[in-house]
């Protein structure tokens, strides 16, 4: 699916991004498998943070071309 | 060994041909009418690019092989096959009620962001505190339009809903929408729609996903 105003490389940021969101923060726990080691989520983090802010730049680059 | 939760489906759920983390064959734990799709993995499993790929592309897959799934999120794993059972028992009239909820439809995903929202302006150092103050009440008050916004162009469409401020510079807001396989056009339509309307926003939907936002313990409750 894409909606009028996003480019395709924001499009494709994003979806990573909320695949990545979906995979480690939704979907059923079941109890004895919520141990992630906090090192390991950290680390995803840190990337999706690089991804958001990536997201917030290419936002203005798809504002400035139009 | 230790075992790799991907999902949880209706007994007798085909099993897709992919396999699932580090390259281990999927296989189903059955607990009474109802399936935990697995795989064995070294250690408890961690998050890193390639398994979290891999866990999304095995939910994918077996998401289009059923018409129920729910997704489980990823853990890191369970010690043995019994912990597998009695946990899926444990919880079963729960998972099944979440089946139900989740039959026949698609997790669609909307992004919206906004750029200079409220942005503080610089005024110096008389009443500074008060100004930022305001100016960030502002930015959550911005966001929870946003969400208010976006549910009600987009919730009538889906069977269920569920939206968040994930960001304020640029204001960012991330929507969920359970939607039945045949309405996703009308779902879409919907969106262009609201982009006619908000031409400030730049909306980015994802999707079709399997139903994560959906298969969680409080939306199974309400």
């Amino acid at each position: 699916m894409t909606a009028p105003s996003s480019t395709p490389a924001l499009q494709q940021q994003v979806t990573l991004l909320e695949l990545v969101d979906r995979v480690l923060n939704k979907g059923v726990v079941l109890t004895g498998d919520v141990t992630l080691s906090v090192a390991g989520v950290d680390l995803v983090y840190v990337g999706l943070r690089v991804l958001l802010t990536s997201v917030a730049t290419l936002e203005r680059l798809d504002r400035e071309s139009r | 060994m230790t075992l790799h939760l991907y999902a949880v489906a209706e007994h007798g759920v085909e099993l897709p041909p992919v396999d699932g983390i580090d390259g281990a064959s999927l296989r189903c734990v059955q607990v009474d009418d109802l399936d935990a799709i697995v795989s064995d993995v070294d250690g408890a499993t961690s998050p890193t690019e390639a398994a979290v790929l891999t866990h999304a592309a095995v939910v994918d897959a077996v998401a289009a092989a059923a018409d129920a799934v729910l997704p489980a999120r990823f853990g890191s794993g369970f010690e043995q096959e019994g912990a597998v059972a009695t946990e899926v028992g444990a919880r079963r009239d729960e998972l099944l009620r979440a089946l139900e909820r989740v039959r026949g439809c698609v997790e669609l995903g909307v992004r919206a962001l906004v750029g200079d929202v409220a942005a503080p302006e610089d005024t110096g150092a008389t009443d500074s505190g008060r100004t930022y103050m305001l100016a960030r009440l502002e930015r959550v008050r911005a966001g929870e339009r946003l969400c208010a916004d976006l549910d009600s162009a987009l919730a009538p469409v889906a069977r269920a809903a569920s939206s968040s401020v994930v960001g304020s510079e640029p204001l960012v807001v991330t929507g969920a929408y359970l939607v039945p396989r045949g309405d996703i056009d009308a779902f879409q339509e919907r969106v262009d729609d609201l982009h006619r309307e908000r031409p400030e926003l730049t909306l980015i939907c994802t999707g079709p996903w399997p139903p994560y936002s959906f298969a969680t313990v409080d939306a199974a409750r309400s």
